[in-house]
């Protein structure tokens, strides 16, 4: 009897449960559906701009709670959506290649619906996800070759040489080869993602040779920018070659190889400095100018494509042929961090991986900042290791992997400071065991930055130590391209020549003879170049351009 | 509805004055801690960490009161592809956090000899902190209120319940379970539960059972739940948790009966 009342009152209660349950809305457990399983974006390197969003669109089924769009995986920059009903529109946005470098990268967007997990809905459950597959293919890019000239000597004349190839992503998937206009290269070694060494042969006086890599898994042709230009011996007869009137003093003095052409920045009467060119054309040399306000300094950029007129305040792109002005910068409206109002834009050289080293001045002997300045993306950067250094003066390698830079006052000769160097390798600076005040003569470095010269004078290897010194009546100096030679302009009127292989005597090279030329003027800077094939000098002063023949086969 | 619940309050009320008996003997509290694993069959797991406590404290004669809260942290499976070797989950999101808070009240009617009929109300608020939208509201937060009630039966080593649940996300969208629970007490510390659901929660199914050692006095209880669904997509709850019981010591049994 207790039983049958017992379950009398458990029906109750079952049929007040039931009675309830009709206010259910009979959802169901979400389900998520997309319309694609998998999207693809592909740039055509590291340095093109970042590819246009792509939506898909998904569905979830009437029991959804909630939805989430999630994304992982390294080719998604992010996700966003819209919902709308039960229906949500993705739009998936790739990240940009800059950020990403070569390579294949993927990623998956999924479209979650969740449910109620218990009945007063505290608890969520996950039901299944529409996944959307996303891959992304970067090839690599080749930026620069460096040195970008080349040599063609011997019987049929040709180029072979080693050259540093510079860009992105050479890690990034197998490099088969390297090649010149599709001439594979005797040999190469990949040192670094950004940066391989390779040899070159047998090529002909022309080009441009476009530099590329072979690398079959790339997603894509790698794009190149980088071209070599062969150059036949140049030919050049002895020779002065004078400024036109008004010009006060010379800066800067570079030897455009690929053009056959001078330049120089240069101080005139009017107060507006020039740019000075001498292009060599059937035996003679044709002067032609542009007044650049300010100019402090002159270099070609890494392909020679451009030449970088540095001024006081602005940083300009000329045409290195006719002069003309390609673009400018200035720090405002692009400030250069931390630049004294007082200072000034002093000195730059190029390095291989496409920056500028540009050094700042300021009256006194106060450290001011040094920077670097990407024509890739115009802008005066300071990376972490750039230093401050006191009216610092440049010198880069003929392959632009390593900058030199000489500070200090000329006046002092105690507690001299540390010379440092930028390394394009690593991109960064670093102080050198070397503790010199700098001089006149701006530091001077060989084609592959074997050797060092400092003050015109010290000589050191590429990782400074000391070797020997040359002339203290040395007014400008060039070093071969092969390292072995050094040539001096001395205060005598004579170039003089200096085997670095034979080491130095009581801590002095000796000169191996000298040759006289005629004065360049010796009022102020004087400068000395030499061409790539290492059989002409050229060197400017206060008063005019001489060229003469480097001596030859006296280092070997 | 109202009337219902009404109608059952005082009806309790007089039948405990007069029979001498009380719904909650003393006031009763508890807080807990949780812990589990969502699985979603085919797809990746979740992961649940959570606190609540409630307190039981006795109305007059037959009925008595609770008032319960909870703080839920969910990390919700997006289900993702596993990445190999050498990708970066560069600002990725494998996971859908959701934390879960909510507070509720319940008025209900208990003679523990018999059983107990109960009315509950609940406020609560879930809030993404991941790229999710609710789609009640179209936002990343959404409220809740939660209607439920219930009942028990008590035999001398068993209880059957049966319980309803609204929860309301807005006046249109809303989520409606019923539930009917075997418990079984093969000791005074153990409990077994067995449970159905239906309506939304149909074809889910949930074991259960509490421990509530004499050596840690009678202030303890161990729990752990296993819950199946299966409808369109599969899912395996599994959640452990422990129970920590302030004031009287007393079996498990009589707590349930009793005291909470």
């Amino acid at each position: 009897m207790r039983f049958a009342v017992r379950l009398t009152r458990i029906i109750a209660l079952a049929c007040l449960a039931g009675s309830l349950s009709a206010c259910g809305s009979g959802n169901q457990q979400p389900v998520a559906s997309a319309s694609t399983g998998s999207i693809s974006f592909s740039a055509q390197s590291p340095d093109a701009p970042t590819p246009a969003a792509q939506t898909f669109t998904a569905s979830v089924s009437p029991g959804t709670v909630s939805v989430a769009v999630l994304h992982g995986g390294s080719a998604i920059a992010g996700a966003t959506y819209v919902l709308s009903g039960n229906t949500v529109q993705v739009t998936v946005d790739p990240a940009s290649p800059g950020t990403l470098g070569a390579g294949n990268f993927s990623g998956t967007v999924s479209v979650t619906g969740y449910s109620c997990g218990n009945p007063s809905c505290s608890q969520l459950v996950s039901g299944n996800s529409a996944l959307v597959n996303v891959s992304y293919g970067i090839p690599p890019i080749v930026r620069y070759v460096s040195p970008y000239i080349g040599v063609a000597t011997g019987s049929p004349a040709a180029a072979s040489g080693t050259v540093i190839i510079r860009g992105r992503g050479f890690d990034a998937f197998p490099v088969q080869n390297v090649t010149f206009n599709g001439t594979p290269a005797p040999s190469f070694s990949v040192v670094s993602d950004t940066e391989i060494q390779a040899s070159y042969a047998g090529l002909a006086a022309g080009g441009p040779y476009t530099v590329t890599i072979v690398a079959p898994g790339s997603p894509g042709a790698v794009f190149s920018e980088a071209a070599l230009q062969v150059v036949p011996v140049p030919n050049y007869a002895a020779t002065t070659l004078q400024y036109p009137a008004g010009v006060t003093g010379m800066n800067q003095l570079l030897y455009d190889a690929g053009r056959q052409a001078l330049l120089l920045a240069v101080s005139t009467t009017s107060g507006t400095p020039e740019v000075l060119r001498y292009a060599y054309s059937t035996g003679s040399w044709q002067q032609s100018s542009v007044p650049v306000a300010g100019l402090a300094d002159i270099s070609l950029s890494t392909q020679g494509n451009e030449l970088l007129a540095l001024s006081q305040q602005a940083l300009s792109e000329l045409d290195p042929a006719a002069l003309t002005l390609l673009s400018s910068y200035t720090p405002n409206p692009a400030p250069a961090p931390g630049l004294p109002a007082n200072a000034y834009f002093k000195n730059l050289v190029v390095a291989n991986d496409g920056n500028a080293v540009v050094t700042t001045g300021i009256a006194g002997s106060t450290v001011t900042p040094v920077y670097l300045f990407s024509a890739r993306s115009p802008a005066f950067t300071q990376p972490s290791t750039a230093p401050s250094l006191d009216n610092a003066t440049p010198g880069a390698s003929a392959d632009g992997s390593l900058v030199t830079l000489a500070e200090g006052d000329p006046s002092l000769a105690s507690n001299p400071p540390a010379a440092y160097e930028y390394t394009a390798a690593s991109e960064s600076f670093s102080a050198t065991t070397t503790l010199i005040n700098q001089n006149q003569i701006a530091p001077v470095l060989d084609r592959s930055a074997v050797h060092v010269v400092l003050n015109g004078t010290s000589v050191y290897n590429n990782a400074f130590n000391y070797l020997g010194s040359l002339p203290g009546t040395t007014l400008a100096v060039a070093l071969s391209p092969d390292s072995n030679c050094a040539y001096t302009y001395d205060s005598s009127g004579q170039i003089l020549t200096f085997n670095l292989n034979a080491g130095a005597s009581g801590g002095s090279f000796v000169s191996l003879g000298g040759t006289p030329v005629s004065s360049p003027g010796t009022a102020g800077l004087v400068k000395m170049v030499i061409s790539p094939d290492g059989g002409t000098l050229f060197l400017a002063g206060s008063s005019q351009i001489v060229v003469a023949a480097a001596p030859l086969n006296l280092c070997n | 509805m109202r009337r219902l619940i009404l109608a059952g309050l005082l009806w309790g009320y007089a039948a405990g004055v007069l029979a001498g008996t009380e719904a909650v003997k003393s006031v009763h509290y508890q807080i807990g801690y949780q812990s589990g694993d969502i699985n979603t069959v085919g797809g990746s797991d979740s992961k649940v960490n959570a606190v609540d406590g409630s307190i039981t404290l006795p109305v007059a004669g037959l009925v008595g009161a609770s008032i319960s809260g909870f703080y839920d942290h969910y990390d919700l499976a997006s289900n993702f592809a596993s990445f190999g070797s050498g990708l970066n989950l560069a600002s990725s999101l494998p996971y859908c956090t959701v934390i879960d808070k909510g507070l509720s009240a319940g008025l209900f009617v208990r003679d523990p000899s018999v059983g107990r009929i109960m009315a509950g109300y609940g406020g609560g608020q879930a809030m993404s902190h991941c790229q999710t939208t609710f789609l009640a509201t179209g936002g990343p937060k959404l409220d809740m209120r939660d209607y439920t009630a219930g009942a028990e039966y008590y035999f001398p080593r068993f209880t059957l319940g049966v319980s309803w649940d609204e929860t309301r996300f807005t006046s249109l969208d809303r989520f409606t379970s019923d539930r009917i629970t075997g418990s079984w007490y093969p000791t005074d510390i153990l409990r077994v539960d067995l449970s159905a659901y239906g309506q939304d929660l149909k074809n889910t199914y949930g074991f259960g059972m509490e421990y509530q050692p004499e050596f840690f006095g009678n202030s303890s209880g161990l729990w752990f739940s296993y819950t199946r669904r299966h409808q369109t997509v599969t899912n395996n709850i599994i959640l452990v948790g422990i129970r920590y019981y302030f004031g009287k010591r007393v079996d498990l049994i009589e707590r349930d009966r009793e005291y909470r």
